[in-house]
């Protein structure tokens, strides 16, 4: 390691923020124990845990350190657990730094170092001196650019425009873009959003939030939808004189209340995604693509079309009934902590329009024109057999207490694994063309994703015990899209893993990542 | 996945990158064993200071039980003796890594098999860290970070010091060999 001695401690300053920082977790809440003050005691005794970890922030301060190499960034932390971290100018997309009034005020900053990739930032100094955050921009892109002028592939040319990426932050947009008319890819009407607000049933949410805030305030008396009011309810339906007695009108009327309930609940929903998605819109200018959508709050996110790393298609039961899907990208990078709405380039459009879409945002084979191939068709007897080991189990915990129903509803239940288990087993599916790699499952909800490989990571071929049993294996694509869905091929058999485990590597391998 | 014996560590020329399957040095054997034999005086001791609260505090505990507790409780730290004393060995069998020009590729795993290729092109930077314990057995543990999710660390623990920063420098010095 080539590297220069200039090594530099924090700003002095650091440990008292440091301090604040390791303090803030306990401080708000202690200011909000003491302020409702329920029963506070075990709250007050966690209070002194803050003295170690302000402590531990003393130490930290006194052990951090970093220095500048040709071309890297090198940062030493801990004395006992020793850290050197080494970060590559090329790899270096931002530095970012935050400043709080407190921070102005003292003339120091927070430090963020983003490469974009991963869950964190890869480095955050807390806190230099405005000076030494100018000498640390200064040599960092000095360093990019003799990366860059010694012909080396990498992500230079593109980073200075990074900063300029954050979501809403429209009037930033490099010229090339602007060159060109943007284009509508998708846009949500009324009827849209009525069908997403029902599909995604989030008027649970504002039950929930709603129900939250009045138990917070104690106004909430469960007294008010006690027995009293529920016991004339019941006599009302009772006398109406429909029912044949009173356990069939107890019966009927507390029906009558969930239904009720699941009903407001799916409007409640409606509502939510109304005031949610209010006119939403992605639009594609040169290579950005960008959502707007909101009724009172104007969301707006740009999407570089480099930046997407998994594009996935996901649809449940009810989106099949209006053959609709929802498709989401994910991208990484600057972005992480984003609103999900971002992620969507269409939360609903019809399923045949999905492939028109996916041509825009990563040209070349859609989810209908790919070749899946099958995973083994073993697949569907091993899901089986899980599924009745499961309900085998629960049979075994529940059948002392209800043996009747327990039979009962577990025969049901083996009848549900049965077609779960096939219908899955059909549905699970791979493909490998061109620049991606794709992947498909689910039954009733059912999911998929393509990504390319130049946006793949890290690639994995797993074994579980089961697995040996049968000779199959599972290969996955790691990318730095973090979705709900992610490329895992499951139930191959052990060679043809092997061959699309070597495959995929080789691919990826011929491919240079960029962000 | 088969148990394939390579060669230690320690007997590979200087570079690092060929193509071949290495097991971790064997002192992580020795060193997995010092871990484990800590945690299991600790969980041991935990346990016998449990028993005695409990053997003393509760007046009407049945004489079997007070008879099998001790028993019980010497089963169960021995049998973890026996696990942290095996299962190095066991893991370090299960254990190896191959690095090529392309990238690094880590195999893991007892039950759980798994096989990771990170292509070098994708590593957005390197650690080496060692524990006090590590640095005894001069040994080192090695993160590859990525920009993936799920594997946006992947870690190798067991390395010897040396090797993993020549490890972590010929990851580094990609980029020109990166595919266009």
């Amino acid at each position: 390691m080539n590297m220069t001695p200039s090594s530099q401690r924090l700003h002095p300053l650091s440990i008292i923020f440091l301090v604040i920082g390791s303090l803030k977790g306990f401080l708000l809440p202690a200011v909000f124990v003491f302020a409702t003050a329920r029963n506070a005691t075990w709250e007050v005794w966690a209070l002194w845990l803050s003295v170690p970890m302000a402590g531990y922030a003393v130490f930290r301060y006194f052990t951090t350190r970093y220095a500048f190499a040709d071309d890297e960034l090198v940062i030493h932390t801990g004395l006992i657990f020793r850290n050197v971290r080494h970060i590559r100018y090329s790899r270096i997309q931002n530095i970012e730094t935050v400043q709080n009034p407190l921070h102005r005020a003292l003339r120091v900053t927070e430090v963020r170092v983003e490469t974009g990739g991963g869950n964190e930032q890869e480095a955050r100094l807390q806190v230099l001196s405005l000076e030494a955050v100018d000498e640390m921009r200064r040599r960092v892109f000095e360093g990019k650019r003799r990366a860059a002028s010694a012909g080396v592939v990498d992500e230079a040319a593109d980073a200075p425009a990074t900063p300029e990426l954050a979501p809403g932050d429209v009037d930033h947009v490099p010229d090339v873009a602007k060159s060109e008319a943007p284009r509508v890819l998708v846009r949500l009407g009324l009827r849209d959003l009525a069908i997403f607000g029902l599909v995604q049933n989030r008027g649970g949410l504002v039950v929930a939030a709603v129900l939250g805030v009045l138990w917070e305030a104690d106004i909430l008396d469960w007294k008010i939808a006690d027995s009293a009011n529920m016991r004339q309810l019941i006599r009302y339906a009772a006398d109406s004189g429909w029912f044949a007695n009173w356990d069939v009108a107890v019966i009927v009327t507390l029906l009558g209340i969930f239904l009720a309930f699941l009903i407001v609940v799916r409007i409640l929903s409606i509502g939510w995604a109304i005031v949610r998605l209010y006119d939403f819109t992605l639009t594609r200018t040169g290579d950005e693509l960008r959502t707007s959508c909101g009724l009172f709050t104007k969301v707006r996110a740009v999407i570089p079309l480099r930046r997407i790393q998994l594009v996935s298609m996901q649809q449940a039961p009810l989106q099949r009934a209006f053959d609709r899907v929802e498709v989401r990208a994910q991208t990484a990078g600057g972005d992480k902590g984003a609103s999900p709405s971002r992620e969507w380039l269409a939360p609903m459009i019809r399923r045949e329009a999905v492939d028109s879409l996916l041509a825009e945002v990563v040209p070349g084979p859609g989810f209908d024109a790919l070749e899946w191939r099958r995973v083994d068709p073993r697949a569907g007897w091993r899901e089986l057999r899980a599924g009745l080991r499961v309900i085998a189990v629960l049979v075994l915990a529940a059948v002392w207490f209800a043996p009747v129903m327990t039979l009962i509803a577990a025969a049901l239940l083996a009848v549900l694994t049965f077609f779960a288990a096939r219908g899955r087993a059909r549905r699970f599916g791979f493909a490998l063309a061109g620049d991606r790699v794709a992947c498909r499952s689910g039954w009733l909800w059912r999911s998929a994703s393509i990504a390319r490989y130049a946006k793949v990571q890290a690639i994995r071929i797993g074994e579980s015990p089961f697995d040996r049993r049968w000779k199959m294996a599972s290969v996955a694509a790691d990318t730095a899209g973090g979705g709900s869905h992610r490329v895992v091929i499951p139930y191959l058999p052990v060679a043809e893993a092997r061959a699309v485990f070597d495959d995929l590597g080789a691919r990826v391998n011929e491919t240079a990542f960029r962000w | 996945m088969s148990d394939e014996h390579t060669p230690p560590a320690s007997e590979v020329p200087s570079h690092v990158a060929d193509g071949e399957f290495h097991s971790l040095d064997p002192r992580y054997i020795h060193h997995a064993r010092l871990v484990g034999g800590i945690t299991v005086i600790v969980i041991a001791s935990g346990l016998v200071t449990a028993m005695v609260v409990v053997v003393l505090a509760i007046d009407e505990l049945p004489r079997f039980l007070r008879a099998l507790i001790p028993f019980a409780v010497f089963a169960i730290v021995v049998g973890m003796g026996i696990l942290a004393w095996r299962w190095p060995i066991i893991e370090h069998r299960f254990t190896s890594y191959r690095l090529d020009d392309d990238g690094i590729e880590i195999r893991k795993g007892v039950y759980w098999r798994n096989v990771i290729n990170v292509p070098r092109s994708r590593i957005q930077h390197t650690d080496v860290s060692q524990g006090p314990l590590e640095r005894n057995f001069e040994l080192a543990t090695l993160h590859v970070f990525t920009a993936g999710t799920e594997h946006s660390e992947v870690t190798l623990a067991g390395l010897e010091h040396a090797r993993a920063l020549r490890i972590r420098d010929h990851l580094l010095t990609g980029d020109e060999h990166d595919a266009v």
